[in-house]
């Protein structure tokens, strides 16, 4: 929403950008709702931010401010409530202090969201430059390719990879990159296909560049706000997959700390300690909405077209009283 | 319309025909001897002998994959190693559940999503406006084996109003009996679906909503709810079917995770059993029935669109 605040002061009409007497109040009303949008859209970033940050720093900083080892086991402890003495959440069915998994886990939910979009990132995105680039055969083959991935609803595919691979956190990463790369082949693909038509694109080629050379040093460059905001909004989606595929078994294996599978233990007392079971579900959506606030606040300042659209909405509420609404929800 | 259906069906061939290459591949991916990883590390050199020729794995790939493709022409998906049986036979017996809870779950979703995002659209920014949206960011967030689990503590064990697992008690019941059963796993499959069809049905309505014949209906004198539904509803049509459709699709896949929740006895529940025991030839029978279910949906999606859409015929 910043983005609109950047607008040329003339972009909503020519009175506005006049000088005149009665203009003063206009400008004053207009600039107060520059500003209100302006902070809801940080505020949105911010927030999402916040939230990311928030769990990275607990996830670096977990040896240091975890109050148990994750690991240490206690009979004698089993399912305790919460804020439970020396145990603020509890424990879980073998006694392990539930704040410490929970800390050490949103190592393994980091890991298993943002390495696979990165690695789905580069390979996909590289498979789309290409692909987008050449043209002809070459892209229909691999779009084609990319159509018999995308008749797979994601989780099934993922499922698939990590049953055939083996239950480990490497297989659930191989498993989620597998299902993301066409997400991200598809996205840059069409983004350079259009690009490829632009006047700067026809001026290297015309200058006698080579084609890595244009491909790497003049589309790839303009892909990468669309493609930023996308492997943000990606990253939300693949902490809920990985979660997913944790909670049946196919992430990393007990003991190791986290969330999907601590979901899937904690449902053996779930009659007794239901906390056990909904605290790392709870974890796994607050991060899942910190990336996707992070990612629409993104978007608000990278996409053009997102501040574009919003422009010209505003424009439009301006000039029907605000009856109409945002059609992009 | 039948020549576009056919030119559909003909254009699925190849999809379903990449399905079979990648369930098959599943099976070829696994990393070392398939008849170790299958039977496990403690099995005998004999079984192991007996699976490689059973699974035909001392031919090359290619005619695997063939012998493969016919045996699914002839309806033989392979034999489940942790039940014993032929997977055609435990999948066929589990298919009717999951398609009674997915069935139940789109209908649900389609019906809610249409009205809330109707009702969202007719007046934009108002409070039940943003109540969608901030819906929709909170539910595309949720997991809904997460939901699941809230629901069943706050309702099954908190509450006490509704059943918590499976698909009939212990003593039996009829048909009310089932529906109840049904309730917390029709709510948390239809969730994320609903979501997303109530977001698109908003934002198909407002496009139109302001049309001249609409503006036209409505200076006529006829009520606005009639104006929605004969006038605005049926033009937002085209888009809102289309993510019903692929929503109906991604319902199928979601039933793995509602299904282990709520121990409801279908394909599902059967897959993730199949997880467990790693019962590779299941898992492949189960992708394969839910992936062609999805190809299958997605061209009904096409022609239900074309036949709102009638340019798209013609593309």
């Amino acid at each position: 929403m910043k983005a609109t605040a950047a607008a040329p002061p003339g972009a909503a009409g020519p009175p506005a950008a006049r000088p005149g007497p009665g203009s003063r109040p206009r400008t004053r009303t207009r600039t107060r709702g520059r500003l209100a949008r302006l902070s809801a859209g940080n505020a949105t970033a911010y927030l999402g931010g916040g939230i990311v940050a928030a769990t990275v720093l607990v996830a670096l900083l977990a040896p240091l401010i975890a109050p148990h080892d994750p690991l240490d086991t206690d009979p004698a402890a089993i399912g305790l409530g919460l804020f439970s003495d020396g145990h603020l959440l509890g424990t879980d069915e073998v006694g392990r202090d539930i704040l410490s998994r929970l800390m050490y886990g949103a190592r393994m939910a980091l890991l298993v969201a943002i390495l696979p979009t990165l690695l789905a990132l580069a390979v996909g995105g590289c498979i789309g430059l290409f692909s987008g680039y050449v043209g002809g055969w070459v892209d229909s083959v691999l779009m084609r390719i990319f159509d018999v991935m995308f008749s797979f609803p994601g989780i099934l595919l993922a499922l698939g990879i990590g049953v055939a691979l083996g239950p480990s956190t490497t297989s659930l990463i191989v498993a989620v990159v597998v299902v993301t790369i066409p997400e991200f082949g598809r996205i840059v693909r069409g983004n350079v296909v259009s690009l490829r038509q632009e006047q700067y694109v026809e001026a290297a080629s015309a200058l006698g560049y080579g084609h890595g050379r244009i491909a790497f040093r003049h589309i790839a460059p303009n892909l990468l706000g669309g493609v930023v905001v996308f492997a943000t909004l990606q990253t939300g989606r693949n902490v809920i997959l990985s979660a997913s595929l944790a909670f049946l078994g196919l992430g990393a294996q007990p003991p190791t700390p986290d969330w999907g599978q601590m979901l899937s233990g904690g449902r053996a007392l779930l009659v007794t300690s239901p906390h056990v079971a909904t605290l790392p579900g709870l974890a796994v959506v607050v991060l899942a909405v910190g990336f996707n606030l992070l990612g629409d606040g993104v978007r608000d300042r990278l996409d053009p077209r997102s501040r574009r659209s919003r422009a010209a909405k505003k424009d439009d509420r301006a000039a029907d009283g605000g009856k109409t609404g945002d059609a992009a929800c | 319309m039948l020549t576009f259906i056919l030119r559909r069906g003909l254009q699925m061939i190849p999809v379903l025909l990449g399905v079979t290459v990648a369930t098959f591949g599943l099976g070829q991916i696994i990393p070392g001897d398939q008849a170790t990883a299958l039977l496990g590390p403690t099995s005998s050199e004999e079984d192991r002998a007996a699976l490689r020729a059973d699974l035909g794995l001392d031919e090359p790939a290619v005619s695997r994959y063939f012998t493969y493709l016919g045996n699914l022409f002839s309806g033989d998906l392979g034999r489940s190693l942790s039940f014993g049986r032929p997977v055609s036979e435990v999948l066929s017996e589990r298919l009717l559940n999951t398609l009674l809870l997915s069935g139940t779950a789109i209908v649900v979703a389609a019906v809610l999503g249409v009205a809330i995002g109707t009702w969202a659209a007719q007046k934009p920014g108002s409070v039940r406006d943003r109540g969608l949206t901030v819906g929709v960011l909170f539910l595309n967030s949720v997991p809904s084996f997460w939901l699941g689990l809230v629901l069943i503590v706050v309702f099954s064990l908190q509450l006490r109003i509704l059943p918590a697992t499976g698909m009939t008690s212990i003593a039996g019941g009829g048909a009310l009996d089932t529906a109840a059963h049904m309730v917390l796993p029709v709510i948390t499959l239809a969730a994320w679906s609903l979501a997303v069809i109530a977001r698109m049905t908003r934002s198909a309505v407002l496009e139109v909503i302001d049309n001249d014949y609409v503006q036209t209906a409505r200076s006529r004198g006829i009520g606005e709810f009639h104006v929605v539904v004969r006038h605005v509803l049926p033009n937002a049509m085209p888009s809102v079917v289309t993510v019903i459709g692929l929503q109906a699709g991604f319902l199928l896949s979601g039933t793995v995770l509602t299904e282990t929740v709520f121990s409801w006895p279908g394909v599902g529940l059967a897959l993730q059993q199949a997880i467990s025991s790693r019962d590779i030839p299941l898992v492949q029978g189960g992708i394969l029935v839910i992936a062609v279910a999805f190809v299958l949906i997605n061209m009904l999606v096409d022609v239900a669109q074309a036949y709102f859409n009638p340019k798209i015929k013609l593309a």
